[in-house]
């Protein structure tokens, strides 16, 4: 197994302008 | 009886091109791949009624990073739990327009720039706001956004100061990021940026030369692309750590170009890693020339994103840290759903949303000289609990503690359609992208 991303523990650890489509 | 270890809810999975296997779980954020040989022994580990003990490393492994759980652990409440976890109130994240007006009018922008630069009262609310916050405060992310914010360079200057200072005092993690044009992006306003803790960047270009400079050109009408570059190559001189975006929005127009754009940046940028690309498609959000956008279709935007990412990548062109970066634990969650997020614009308004400034529903309240918010309480749930709580489909998603269904609140409101992110939305894809992004550097 190689890890690209390791494991968090999610509560203790996130601080990309997106909009997923057309709004009208 | 049940086995004591059954996969995880939050898995998802995807086959690469060597034969191997990508696991990534958007609870725990982690991603792992696994060769040809091991792929087996976690295929069958991962098969749905588990195994009662781990019986060797593999299984151990994913153990340890999530990918197999506990039969005891009730998932959906550890997802409801970190979603109730957003209400800490040690963590505040400010979108600040220190300007809204822009030196750009690019075909596509939904911003009407009414506003120019913060006046001072606003500055001065802003200082005392966060001096009055901070003994509470752990950590205070500040996005500069606009409007263009490097018009109003002292602004981010006098702000910056404020704030550092304030953080340091507090013993606060202070991070930044700056959405850009570009165009007055010199090496030395980097370095200033750079002073004050600003080091994460968006910078758009839609094309090469004419292509870039037919919907992204300067309020007078004049080119913009040449200018860019000759910043972001001056840039890429400095050293140090930072971390930039290079954007690129499409549609029908420039859509047969982009490729021309990837083999252009493979020529400037394919060895600093500092520098990595993004694709999105452009849309109808609110812009006086919506009805005149080509947008794509929403099938053909899917695709398209994940094709040119890949012909980048490819070509040996890094993609933007900030697409794995959301798929972390709650990193899809759009600022207007947080509860301890607010967008500032330069006259104080305060506002949940960056896109519809000019609707009530996203006027939440007003700064005020001394520090003191006047917050429309009623307002603001309708932007932070109109997520997972509403939709079943959003509690039993494997995407689930990424998003909380809560990923673009508006386009919920407007459409009524559930607000998937295009990472979500072709997630296999996407991890064979992760891998073969971090083949390089392996």
């Amino acid at each position: 197994m190689r890890v690209l991303r390791p494991a968090t523990s999610p509560v203790n650890t996130n601080t990309m302008k997106s909009v997923p489509g057309s709004l009208k | 009886m049940k086995n004591a270890y059954v996969p995880s809810r939050f898995n998802a999975l995807s086959h690469t091109d060597d034969n191997g296997l990508v696991l990534f779980n958007s609870y725990t954020g982690a991603i792992a791949h696994f060769s040809d040989t091991e792929k087996q022994t976690v295929l069958s580990a991962l098969k749905r009624a588990g195994t009662n003990q781990l019986e060797n490393e593999i299984q151990e492994d994913l153990y340890n990073n999530g990918f197999l759980i506990s039969s005891s652990v009730d998932e959906k409440r550890r997802a409801q739990f970190l979603h109730q976890s957003l209400h800490r109130t040690d963590m505040m994240h400010l979108i600040l327009m220190p300007t809204e007006a822009c030196n750009f009018r690019c075909t596509y922008c939904y911003e009407s720039f009414e506003r120019g630069n913060m006046n001072r009262k606003i500055r001065n609310g802003l200082k005392s706001f966060v001096q009055q916050k901070a003994a509470t405060l752990s950590n205070l992310h500040i996005s500069w956004f606009g409007g263009e914010p490097l018009i109003a360079l002292d602004v981010i200057e006098e702000l910056s100061e404020s704030f550092l200072a304030v953080a340091k005092e507090n013993n606060i993690q202070y991070s930044c990021d700056l959405v850009t044009n570009g165009y007055l992006l010199t090496k030395d306003v980097f370095q200033r940026l750079l002073s004050w803790n600003i080091n994460q960047f968006m910078i758009t270009i839609d094309g090469i030369g004419e292509v870039h400079d037919s919907r992204r050109y300067l309020t007078g009408g004049g080119k913009t692309f040449d200018t860019i570059l000759k910043n972001l190559l001056a840039i890429k001189e400095i050293p140090g750590v930072f971390d930039i975006t290079i954007r690129t929005n499409f549609d029908e127009d420039n859509l047969k170009e982009a490729s021309e754009l990837t083999r252009f940046l493979k020529e400037h940028f394919t060895d600093d890693q500092r520098f990595g690309i993004l694709f999105r498609p452009v849309g109808k959000w609110g812009g006086k020339n919506d009805d005149d956008i080509p947008v794509c279709s929403r099938t053909m935007a899917d695709k398209k994103i994940w094709e040119l990412t890949d012909e980048a990548i490819t070509e040996g062109v890094n993609m933007s840290s900030m697409v794995s970066g959301s798929m972390m634990p709650s990193a899809s969650v759009c600022y207007s759903a947080k509860p301890h997020s607010l967008v500032v614009g330069s006259d104080g308004q305060l506002y949940k949303c960056t896109l519809s400034l000019n609707e009530e529903c996203n006027k939440v309240g007003t700064l005020h000289e001394d520090g003191q918010l006047d917050l429309d309480f009623d307002k603001i749930a309708n932007w932070v609990t109109s997520g997972e709580e509403t939709d079943e489909g959003c509690q039993s998603c494997f995407y689930r503690p990424a998003c909380q269904g809560n990923h673009c609140p508006l386009y919920r409101m407007r459409t009524g359609e559930r607000p998937c992110p295009y990472e979500k939305r072709s997630i296999k894809k996407v991890l064979n992208l992760i891998w073969k992004n971090s083949l390089e550097r392996w």
